[in-house]
């Protein structure tokens, strides 16, 4: 299994003692389970399709890294965004702003210009990417395809 | 002396509106000066959005339709379907120019799925519109590019 590990040296201002600073990213579990959910639902090209938001990312349909649309994402692009989630925030998971801003804020989520996406802890896209986020994604296999479900695009004509 | 500071002030005031900055990059091209036949393949809420309104009429949704992605110019009578994210069903239709709008009153929810018909010809958009109501933010005249769908368009060019 291929990991990306995010090395990322958080401020001294961050994170206290013993609290856990570094995200290691599993790739080919974000490829398997997740991107299929959040390239679908997050990424359209005007929300996290565009270059010029937070954790930009890119989709099928929506921003690439080349002229070629409607494909398959590339390796590289498909690297690039477990990165955006990476740079996005280096807290910890509980606490990472991947799954703080679409929650809602009755949930205790924060607030997110695209609305929230999650009502609450149970929603499958908030399992699922918490589970990657840390590490587990496997565990959930069943709350990701639940929600690549709720999201799947129509097939290419 | 009072005057011309107060009016530097106001100058001052109006350069930061939101807004100005994006309706001024659309450039004074040669459009109808209002109504619904202008600025065909512009970002429409650019200037007819809830927070920046000197088009008066604020949409909710709006764009452009053209009979191909190479197409000069837009394409009359193709029905715009939005269907919201609570199942609502909107129609609309293209003018002569290939614009459509959907004014600001009308009770639609994000996210939308959208298709074109006429005649029988159906093109759906694949992914849903999640935050935008101007076609053209998305469906350049310059794309298909990397951050462009292209325009929106009816049948493939022959």
């Amino acid at each position: 299994m291929r990991t990306l590990s995010a090395l990322v040296f958080l401020a001294a201002c961050t994170g206290g003692p013993g609290e856990q600073t570094i995200l290691e990213l599993d790739t080919a579990g974000y490829i398997a389970e997740v991107d299929g959910y959040v390239a679908v639902g997050c990424a359209t090209l005007d929300c996290h399709g565009d270059a010029g938001r937070p954790l930009r990312l890119y989709s099928e349909t929506g921003l690439r890294d080349s002229r070629d649309r409607d494909l398959p994402l590339s390796m590289a692009e498909l690297e690039e965004n477990v990165l955006s989630f990476a740079g996005l925030d280096q807290s910890p998971p509980l606490q990472n702003l991947a799954v703080l801003k679409p929650l809602a804020g009755s949930a205790g989520g924060l607030d997110h210009v695209g609305g929230d996406v999650w009502a609450d802890v149970n929603d499958p896209g908030y399992i699922c990417v918490l589970a990657w986020l840390e590490g587990r994604v496997g565990d959930e296999q069943d709350a990701c395809a639940e929600a690549r479900a709720g999201v799947m695009l129509p097939p290419a004509p | 002396m009072k005057n011309a500071s107060l009016l530097i002030c106001f100058l001052a005031g109006c350069i930061g509106q939101p807004g100005s900055a994006d309706e001024d990059a659309l450039g004074d091209i040669d459009h109808e000066p209002t109504g619904d036949e202008h600025r065909p393949g512009q970002p429409c809420l650019v200037c007819h959005g809830a927070e920046y309104t000197p088009g008066h009429e604020v949409f909710e949704v709006a764009g452009t339709i053209y009979e191909t992605i190479d197409a000069q110019t837009g394409t009359a009578d193709v029905e715009v379907i939005i269907e919201d994210a609570d199942g609502r069903e909107i129609r609309l239709r293209s003018n002569r120019v290939g614009n459509f709008y959907l004014e600001e009153d009308a009770p639609i929810r994000y996210p939308l799925q959208v298709a074109i018909e006429r005649d029988g010809e159906r093109v759906e958009m694949r992914s849903p519109i999640v935050r935008e109501g101007s076609c053209a933010h998305c469906h350049t005249k310059e794309g298909p590019n990397e951050s462009s769908v292209g325009r929106v368009f009816l049948r493939e060019t022959p």
